[in-house]
Order: C-alpha cells, then sequence, then structure tokens
C-alpha cells in the first residue's frame, strides 16, 4: 500500500493532493519512517517519477508519431495592414498611426 | 498539440482584397489540405472567407474580423467567431452615449463592411435606447484614406 502510494510522485506532490486519504496516508508514512529512511525514499520516489515521466513522453510521442497533424490553414492581411496608409502618417515622425484597427 | 495531436499552421497573406482571400482559401483546402480555415483582420474578407467555408463545407474560424454579418445574415453552420461582434461593442458605446444630453449626432467610419456594421448597430442600439436623438450626417471615408488633420 505504501509502495502504491508513493510511485510516480515526490513528497511534495503527495502532500498537495487533494485526495485527504492520499495526504493522510502520506503523513503516516513520514511518522513511522526515520529521517534517514526518508531521504532514501525521496530518491526511489524522483527515480520512479522520472521513469513515469519518460514513460508518458515517450507514449505521447508515439501517438503523435501515429496520428497526423491537424492542418489550419490560416489567412490574414499581413501585406496590407503593414503597409499602412501613407496620409496617416504624422510630420516629423518616423512612426505610422495606421487607421486600418487591428481588428476590422 | 491539442489532444495528443500536433498542430500546423500554413499562413497566406491575403493581400486585404476579398478575391485574393477567397482564392487562397481554395488553395489551402485543395493543395494544402488544411482540415480547417482561420484568420481574416478586415471584415470584407471575412464575409468572403465565410461564404467560402459554406459552399465547401468547411470549418472556418474567424478570428479577427468583426462585421455580425459572418453569424447573422450571410452566417453558415461552418462559420464560426472569435471576437465579440460589432453589434457587442455598440451595444457598449450606444449605452454609454446615449447618457450624454446631445440629441445631434454624425458618424464618420471606413467604408467597408466594418464601418458599415459598426454604424448600423450603433444607430439602431442608440435610437432603441434614446428615441429622441437625431442622425444628421455621415462620412464614408474610404478604407485606410481617413485624413485626420
Amino acid at each position: 500500500m505504501e509502495k502504491q502510494l508513493l510511485i510516480g510522485c515526490n513528497g511534495r506532490g503527495a502532500m498537495h493532493a487533494t485526495e485527504p486519504p492520499v495526504k493522510e496516508q502520506f503523513r503516516t508514512l513520514r511518522k513511522r519512517q526515520g529521517r534517514h529512511h526518508r531521504r532514501r525514499e525521496h530518491v526511489m520516489k524522483i527515480g520512479t517519477g522520472a521513469i513515469a515521466g519518460i514513460a508518458l513522453f515517450l507514449n505521447s510521442a508515439a501517438a503523435m508519431a501515429q496520428s497526423p497533424p491537424v492542418r489550419i490553414g490560416e489567412i490574414s492581411s499581413y501585406s496590407a495592414l503593414l503597409k499602412g496608409p501613407k496620409d496617416t502618417r504624422r510630420a516629423g515622425s518616423s512612426r505610422s498611426s495606421r487607421s486600418t484597427p487591428p481588428e476590422a | 498539440m491539442i489532444g495528443g495531436r500536433k498542430l500546423e499552421v500554413i499562413f497566406r497573406d491575403d493581400a486585404g482584397k476579398p478575391e485574393v482571400a477567397a482564392r487562397a482559401a481554395q488553395e489551402l483546402l485543395t493543395s494544402e489540405k488544411v482540415d480547417l480555415l482561420a484568420g481574416t483582420i478586415l471584415s470584407n474578407i471575412g464575409v468572403a472567407v465565410t461564404d467560402f467555408a459554406g459552399q465547401n463545407k468547411t470549418f472556418f474560424l474567424a478570428s479577427q474580423a468583426l462585421t455580425d454579418a459572418i453569424i447573422w445574415e450571410k452566417g453558415n453552420r461552418y462559420t464560426f467567431r472569435l471576437r465579440p461582434s460589432t453589434y457587442t461593442h455598440a451595444l457598449i458605446l450606444a449605452g454609454e452615449i446615449a447618457k450624454n444630453p446631445a440629441k445631434r449626432w454624425a458618424t464618420i467610419a471606413p467604408n467597408f463592411e466594418y464601418g458599415q456594421s459598426a454604424v448600423a448597430s450603433f444607430k439602431e442600439i442608440l435610437k432603441a435606447k434614446r428615441p429622441d436623438v437625431e442622425f444628421v450626417a455621415e462620412q464614408w471615408p474610404a478604407l485606410g484614406k481617413l485624413d485626420a488633420g
């Protein structure tokens, strides 16, 4: 039960777990263990967490490789809006105040 | 990445012209094999791509174009909008304007879909809130040609 609780999470994660039974089990476990033992557990926890993370990453990478990407066609007035109207330039200023709003 | 699937975005420039936007939409759909269309800034271009989306039964997310026509009189079941429309903007503006004691108003707006839609909504809403107001003049400078002095 204790090992099952700890796999894939470090101490901080377990203490912040929203499930009250999980928090309680973790507190009980810490009380039972000595300081030295907790350190070793911590190393084990980080190790298992990292392995779980790598497994998740590989799993999602494999899923991505199998699924084709979603292709989105984006159409916008890049050249028209960047160019901007000449008659809105202020005298003595190199900046153009475009009369075309960013959304219209 | 969404739902475990990578997103690829293919960009096209419409040059501020509805006909260019419609050609770009066609090319994106047939050559680039896109799954959906998105974007457009200017309302007249938003309307053109809305029309294309309806005819080709392609999902279109209008990200910036504000005209009400995109989802009202020219809308279709394939087109959705991301931003509040000109009606929403006019509703807020007219609500504040209605508190002003002035009764005679003039409007100045760029002469294309966005300006026309915004003024129409503004007049309708303000008149409903303040039946005593009167619109005495309209000015319609061409898009990008407003000379503010």
